[in-house]
This record gives C-alpha cells, structure tokens and sequence, in this order.
C-alpha cells in the first residue's frame, strides 16, 4: 500500500473514530500510530510517541493556556466579573433592547478574562436571563442573545483556541490577540445592531427599560472597577512590552488573585474550584492538542499534504474560491464538534494548504476561530446552546436555536466582511 | 474501590495540580516584573516551567478529566445509534484508549530510563537543569490515566448529549 492511500484511509478511519464517539485524542493518537507503522515500520510509529508528548508540553508559550485558563476561573469564583451585567444595564438599559445589548456588553467584559465561551455563556447567562425575563422579555430571544454573546469570550483576549492556534501555526500570539480583539468588538456591536433591529421591529419581545440615573450609573461602575484595572494592567503591559504575551497569562492570574485577597473573596472554595476548573480544562485540552500533534506527523510523514494541496488546488484555483470552501468546511465541522477539538484537527491538513495558497496565517486564525465559534451556537450541537438551556430552567432547545439565528446571519455578514478585509494579519 | 481511587486520584491531582500552578504563577510573574524594573532574570525560569510545571501539569490532569467525562469528544452520531451499536461503539473506545495510553506508558518508560541513564539536563546560560526527572511525570500519569480508564471505563459514560457547567 502507498503511502498517500495509508494517509487518505488514516483520514477517513479517523472521522468515523470520532463519529463513533472514540475521544478525539485517542482517535488522532490511534489514527497517526496505526498509519505511521503500515506506512513504515512500529518503530517510527514508537519514535512519534516517545518524541511528540514531551516535546509538546515542555514549551514556554504553552505555559499561557493554563495561566489564562486560572485568570478566568478566579476572576469568575472571586465574584470580579459579578457586577459587569449590572453596570452594562445601567448605562445601556434604557436603549431600544437595552437589557439584551448589557448582557452583551457584559459577556464583552467577561471575555477580557476568560478564553473560552462556554463560561462566558454560563456565567452570563445565570445573571442575565432571569433579569432578562422580569422585564419581560422574550425567552427565544433572551436566551438566543446569551448563547450567541458567549461566542465574543473566544475572541477578545485572552482566548484559548487563539493560543492554541499560535502555537500549532508558529505565529505571534500577541497580533492574533490584537486581530482577536478588533473581530470580538466588532461581534459585540453586530450583536447590538441587531438587537436594537429587532427592539425597533418588535418592541413587545424587547421592551425598553428605565433610564438610570447619572449617579447611579457610576456607582454601578464601583463594582466592576478591579475587573478594568485587571484588564488595563494586563493588555496595558502587553501592549507596551512590559511583558509577553505568554507571560501575561501569569501575571493576570497573580494580579485576579492579589485583587480577590484585598477584596476578601479568595476563600479557600474559590481557590479550590479555580484549581479543579484549570485542571480539567488543561487535562482535556493539552491530550488533544498532543494528539493533534502526532497526527501532523502522520500526515507529513504518508506525503498527505501534498496529494491533498494538489487535489485542493485543482478543486480552488484561487485563495479566494480556497476561502469559501474553507468557510464552508469549518461552518460544516462546527455544528459537530466543540472548536479547540476541530482546530487542532483540522490545522495539521489545511495549514500547509493555506500556506501555500498565500493565504495570511493571521487572517486564517481568526476566521477560523470565528467560524467555530459560529458553530458553538449552531444545530444539532451547539455548546453554546446546551450551556444556556442547562442555566435557564429548560428553555426548549428549538427556542433557544430560534433565537440565535438574527446572530447567526449577523456572523456571516462579518466573516464576509472580513474575507474581504483578508490580509490585515500582514 | 472505584471511590478510593477517584479519591486518590482527585487529592493526588488537586494537591500536585496547585502547587504547580501557583509556583508557575509567581515565577513567571517575578521574572516579568524583575525584567521590567531591574533588567535582571530569575535563573533557568524558561527552562523550569517548560519543563518542570508544564510538564507536570499537561500530564497529571488527564486521569481526573477521565474520570469527570470531560475528555473531548462527538457525541452527535452516538446518541442517534441503537443500543447494540452504542455498546460497540462504547467498547471500541476503551479498547483503543488502553491499547494507545498503554503504548505510551510503554514508550516513555523507556525513554525515562533512557533519560535517567544519561543524566538528562537542559542548558540555561552556564548552569545545567537536571530535566531526566521530568521524563517519570509521562509514566506516572499515563498510568494513572490507564488506572481511571478501567475504574472509569467509556462503557459507562452517560449517553446525554450537553455540556458539563
């Protein structure tokens, strides 16, 4: 057998291994062994096994992804993130919608320390749905707003699945960190257009709340006051090169836990729930990625890349027809896997490609991690979704996905917005 | 016994987990913060935390996420199988899982002799970090991961499709 049909069958036994429900490491660990040893012998396939987990996790840069991860869940069980809801209402909840677009605001917020959506869509959610639903608004949409605003998390810094990406692709962390957060804002306001849209077209499923005021306004602001100085000493010290990108992930979390001790909400509970959350984030993520490893070497090993770029360029003579089908394909994965999983699959057979069709790496990771998290809030599994029907007393999951399909169109008018803005990464 | 070992395996993780992640905090944090202010490094700081804490730490949580469930997988096809498939598809998970995590704790074991023999370091600077020590966190682990896949085995997870908050 040759080598590009042991690589092309590793691919196709690899999708119905994680069809099968197979854990998407063990299926990449499985696929790369098995295919490296008929390719070659069970010493090359046991040379991968022994260099590749090592290798992987003894990095530097990799350090950030549970620094960051910590950051988050201290920020999140010392209660800082508590006021963001309160405060994003207070100065917008008078606007067409306004309760909506503050749980967007809030979830923009969070996500300045947390990288991953799923907690910012949780976190959110469990404040701002109930007080959604006492001013009366629709639940379709209360809970559509939420599962679509925890996207934002993924993409304003810090942001796991931007690391990750960085590292797998050898790019700056820091420009996909700068690029990262221009998408997540430019998300956030996309989401309040459409909210105050859909306040104009239909006030009686968003009505408007009271204006607050002045004085109350800013006390509002008190509240999330150590979470801006957190933010401001974090992006402020990477910005002007007081630190990397891979060390602010340490000092954010001793900077969340310094502010928690003088607040007196580092109990030894936060601490511990912090711990146990950084702990099996990384547990899962790192098996993962060192699968995904390995199976670059797979697919570089059986010449896969190259009989795959030939076959892609055939199929898209030009960067932009690559950028369609690329848009599709990841549209495609997202409804089925959760985003760091499909990325770290999915990179090791498209990077070579993009690379060669001179497509910007930079570009390349944000639009991906735009479109996964797309998929975080797309059927028939949207994480995203799942998360905000388990914090919102059992919505029906139909109208939860009803609600987030004005943010869905939303996203496609931004992805092709950025297709043609490609090249900001350069 | 399923409960001592998700115990042991909990405190054990918990326990090595924080220390870790605390002393990876304050380090790199002062190195940041010396650098800024006085132009001056902790000693080896890179060389430590690749490979003594992230080490330790990408390693030493898999057992516990095995045995939370929290290992990434797609469920979508799964649940839609009947029972009969599902029970097959179950059983081909865990015996991949143990044929790939025993190949590893195989593999490294070796390569942890192999690095004890020798006296594996890393350079930093003019000194030399003794890093063959490192090598015993893949065996330990994996092993302990092997342990949480058989208490813990895929032929018991829960067929619901959602996400764990």
């Amino acid at each position: 057998m040759s080598a590009n049909v042991i690589g092309f069958s590793g691919l196709i036994f690899l999708f119905f291994l994680i069809a099968m429900r197979v854990p998407i490491a063990i299926s990449l660990l499985s696929v790369s062994f098995a295919g490296i040893t008929l390719a070659f012998n069970m010493n090359v396939a046991l040379g991968v096994l022994s260099t590749v987990p090592y290798t992987f996790a003894a990095s530097w840069t990799l350090s950030s992804v549970p620094m960051f991860l910590f950051m988050g869940f201290l920020a999140f069980h010392t209660g800082l993130t508590q006021g963001l809801f309160r405060a994003a209402r207070a100065w917008v909840g008078a606007l067409p919608g306004g309760v909506a677009i503050a749980s967007v605001l809030g979830a923009g917020g969070f996500s300045a320390v947390t990288g991953s959506s799923i907690a910012c869509a949780a976190a959110m959610g469990r404040i701002a749905i109930p007080e959604m639903r006492k001013s009366g608004y629709d639940d379709g949409i209360a809970t559509g707003t939420l599962a679509a605003a925890g996207t934002i998390g993924a993409l304003i810094p810090p942001s796991i699945v931007l690391i990750l990406f960085g590292i797998q692709a050898q790019v700056s962390i820091l420009k996909l960190f700068l690029y990262g957060f221009y998408i997540g804002v430019a998300t956030l306001v996309i989401y309040s257009t459409v909210i105050i849209g859909l306040a104009l077209l239909r006030p009686h499923l968003l009505p408007r709340g009271p204006v607050v005021p002045l004085s109350e306004r800013f006390r509002a602001l008190v509240d999330v006051w150590p979470l801006l100085l957190l933010v401001v000493g974090i992006f402020g010290g990477l910005l002007t090169g007081v630190f990397t990108a891979t060390e602010a992930g340490g000092v954010g979390a001793l900077l969340t836990a310094l502010i928690g001790f003088a607040r007196r909400t580092l109990s030894y509970e936060a601490f511990r729930s912090s711990v146990m959350d950084t702990l099996l984030g990384a547990g899962s993520l790192f098996f993962v990625a060192i699968g995904a490893n390995a199976f670059t070497r797979f697919v570089a090993l059986t010449g896969l890349t190259n009989a795959m770029n030939d076959w892609i360029i055939a199929l898209a003579p030009s960067a932009f027809v690559l950028l369609l089908l690329i848009i599709v394909f990841y549209l495609i994965i997202g409804m089925f896997l959760e985003p760091v999983g499909a990325m770290l699959l999915t990179l090791p057979l498209l990077l070579p490609i993009v690379h060669s069709a001179g497509i910007d790496t930079i570009f390349f990771g944000i639009l991906v991690a735009k479109l996964l998290e797309m998929g975080m809030i797309t059927p028939p599994v949207g994480l995203n979704v799942f998360v905000i029907q388990s914090v919102s007393d059992n919505v029906p999951l139909e109208k939860i996905f009803r609600g987030v399909t004005w943010f869905l169109c939303a996203d496609l008018v931004l992805v092709i917005v950025m297709v043609f803005l490609r090249n900001f990464g350069t | 016994m399923r409960r001592s070992i998700d115990t042991l395996i909990l405190n054990l993780t918990f326990g090595i987990g924080a220390l870790l992640l605390v002393l990876m905090m304050v380090q790199i944090s002062v190195n940041a913060v010396l650098r800024a202010v006085f132009g001056a490094q902790l000693p080896a700081t890179v060389e430590i935390v690749s490979n003594y804490y992230m080490v330790g730490f990408s390693f030493l949580p898999m057992a516990l996420a095995q045995i939370k469930g929290r290992h990434i997988d797609a469920s979508f096809l799964h649940a839609r199988l009947g029972n009969g498939l599902r029970t097959a598809a179950n059983w081909l998970s865990q015996i991949l899982s143990v044929g790939v995590v025993g190949l590893i704790i195989y593999q490294s074991y070796i390569d942890a002799v192999k690095k004890t023999k020798i006296g594996a370091y890393a350079v930093s600077g003019t000194s030399e970090i003794p890093i063959w020590i490192c090598y015993w966190v893949l065996p330990i682990s994996f092993t302990l991961l092997l342990i949480a896949m058989l208490f813990f085995p895929f032929t018991q997870r829960s067929d619901e499709e959602g996400v764990q908050v």
